[in-house]
């Protein structure tokens, strides 16, 4: 009887101790085998056949809106149908602001570490980084208006949800929504089918320019293996930037 | 009977023991490679750049010739490339989890770097568009990554460090590593170029890591602001009123 | 004409973003035409690839005779598709999917996609033509 209490007892200190190493083996191991892989590149594809790259949009719902926004976006209009065909900040190659390169037909890449996730566009504009370490938006006397905004995120689960602030905002919205310095992005991004698609969800609210918060979900598809960055160098200094089609002479 | 009891419990305690050196024991990133990912900031002496033993034709090159390149660039907001976006303190560089990928991104308005860690080679140059940061492919010797670039266009601020110009025909091998207990990053650069330097030109970069909670931060250019555009080619102090 | 300036208005408030690249109002984009003749010059450049072809009198199309400036995308947008810079050299005979100039006069279009001589289409960028869109929108 002696033996077999015995012999329960360094059993049951051994099944302890293993449960404790396993536990913390799965703790400690690489955050890879723990969140879902978003790392690589991601690429829009038409899924709707638009017929031009506008269509590639349908789908998208309608952003509600203010009047002021809708007269501009009328103005807008009425100039290009003028013949206003390349704006100023396109002329200057100002800085494309976001989310502009989650919905331009290039790839972009995710750069993915256990503090932080980086978004890395091939357009001017700069590299948008998602801090996943835990710390909150900086105190707004402190906070520094940036053209990607301050973002910040956390797991739940298998999604990412990212919270952002400090745009500087003058971009615009699939769905003809705005960005300003006051908007209020979150975004949830999530793998699809094995992690073929990556489904991103934006979530945009402003009272400056929403009735209501606008709400829509981009797909995006992991680009071919050995897929490499390119650069869209935009050169201002170059008349050619400023222009469009040109009729040639006719020989 | 005794014996048994104490065999089994010195094999109980090693198993403890086991437990509280894995509790102990830093996370991996990724299996055995050192993690580089964070933060790094150029300090005062971070930098041990000797001259480069330049071609005749680029020692006797006249100084304003690459003085107005690169204030061109930088005048007109162009992609800045390697090696000045390497000078961009702080960097940021973020060593994919997955073990295929490192990025570097820096505070400039310059595409990211990337370093492809995936056991690619270089892309056919009949079909490569040069890039202002090249194409870069790297690989773990121990612990120090070895990176090779080439692919390099014309564009941005192409003088290198210690002498001499970035071109298409430039060839770069940096070597990563961590030094100090992880608190320093080495990078060592080597460039060839047979039209620039008579023998290969290296410099280092000792970068110190970033405090908790850096903010990465976005420099902004806009080519369109004419007190700017003066400032940067003018005389200066010859925009002052 | 204001009931066409607010559809438009809309149209734009539904798909671009306020601050888009370049306007492509002046465009026919629901009309696809087809040039097909000699390449003169093939310009892979930002913010456009342009590719100069001669369409000789006797096309299959009258309205396409002339000599064209068809514009496509940036070069990472198209490099994205399967382009690089030599798909097309000077003296290749192209055949280019574009849409036409609203004004029915200026020789300029946009493209949409070129047909290679092995019946592949290369596409300028994510857009495909209507239903053809889906999972089979690869490259």
């Amino acid at each position: 009887m002696a033996f077999l209490r015995e012999l329960a007892m360094c059993l049951k200190r051994l099944i302890v101790s293993v449960a404790v190493w396993a536990g913390v083996a799965l703790a400690q191991t690489s955050p890879s085998k723990t969140v879902p892989d978003l790392s690589g590149f991601w690429e829009r594809k038409d899924e709707v056949g638009g017929g031009n790259f506008a269509g590639t949009f349908a789908g998208i719902p309608q952003a509600a809106v203010k009047p002021e926004v809708i007269e501009e976006a009328k103005r807008m209009a009425a100039a290009q149908a003028r013949g206003y065909v390349v704006s100023f900040a396109s002329k200057w190659c100002l800085t494309n602001t976001y989310p502009f390169f989650m919905q331009h037909s290039a790839a972009w890449d995710i750069a993915q570490t256990q503090d932080e996730i980086a978004l890395v566009p091939e357009v001017h504009t700069f590299v948008r980084h998602i801090y996943l370490d835990g710390r909150k938006h900086p105190d707004p006397k402190h906070l520094m208006r940036s053209v990607n905004g301050h973002a910040i995120g956390h797991w739940e689960g298998d999604t990412l949800l990212v919270d952002t602030i400090g745009f500087v905002g003058g971009g615009g919205t699939p769905g003809g929504g705005r960005v300003g310095p006051m908007t209020h992005l979150t975004e949830r991004f999530k793998l699809l089918e094995g992690g073929k698609k990556l489904s991103v969800t934006f979530t945009w609210e402003d009272p400056a320019f929403y009735l209501k918060p606008h709400t829509y979900e981009m797909t995006y598809h992991r680009s071919d293996p050995g897929t490499y960055a390119f650069e869209e160098y935009c050169h201002a200094d170059d008349p050619v930037q400023g222009g469009s089609v040109v009729q040639p002479p006719q020989k | 009977m005794t014996d048994n009891f104490k065999r089994s419990g010195i094999g109980a305690v090693g198993v403890l023991l086991l437990t509280a050196a894995s509790f102990l024991a830093p996370a991996p990133t990724r299996a055995e490679t050192p993690n580089l990912s964070g933060f790094w900031e150029m300090h005062f002496d971070s930098r041990n750049v000797p001259p480069a033993v330049l071609t005749p034709v680029m020692a006797n090159e006249d100084k304003s010739v690459q003085y107005k390149l690169d204030m061109f660039a930088t005048r007109w907001c162009h992609f800045f490339g390697v090696p000045y976006v390497m000078d961009a303190s702080p960097i940021d560089i973020l060593q994919n989890l997955n073990g295929k990928e490192i990025v570097i991104a820096t505070p400039v308005r310059n595409p990211a770097r990337h370093i492809y860690t995936d056991g690619r080679t270089h892309v056919n140059p009949d079909v490569f568009d040069p890039l202002s940061n090249g194409h870069s492919i790297g690989h773990w010797e121990g612990d120090t990554l070895v990176v090779d670039t080439v692919g390099f266009s014309t564009e941005g601020m192409t003088s290198i460090p210690g002498g001499g110009r970035r071109t298409p025909d430039s060839h770069l091998v940096e070597r990563y590593r961590l030094v100090d207990d992880g608190n320093r990053l080495s990078v060592i650069f080597t460039w060839e170029d047979p039209k620039v330097f008579q023998k290969p030109h290296t410099y280092e970069y000792r970068y110190f890591r970033a405090p908790n909670g850096t903010e990465a931060r976005e420099y902004d250019c806009n080519a369109s602001d004419e007190n700017r555009a003066k400032f940067l080619l003018d005389v200066p102090g010859g925009g002052l009123k | 004409m204001k009931l066409k300036l607010l559809a438009l208005g809309i149209s734009l408030l539904c798909a671009f973003p306020v601050i888009a690249h370049h306007s492509f109002a002046m465009f026919e984009l629901t009309k696809d035409v087809t040039y097909e003749g000699t390449v003169l010059e093939y310009r892979w450049e930002n913010p456009h690839t342009h590719i100069i072809l001669k369409v000789d009198e006797g096309a299959a199309d009258p309205s396409t005779a002339g000599t064209w400036d068809i514009e496509g995308g940036a070069t990472s947008i198209m490099g994205r598709q399967g382009w690089t810079r030599s798909t097309f050299k000077a003296g290749d005979h192209a055949k280019l999917i574009a849409h036409p100039m609203k004004d029915g006069v200026t020789k300029g279009a946009s493209l949409f996609y070129a047909v290679m001589p092995d019946g592949k289409r290369l596409y300028h960028d994510i857009a495909r033509p209507k239903g053809e869109g889906g999972a089979s929108s690869t490259k």
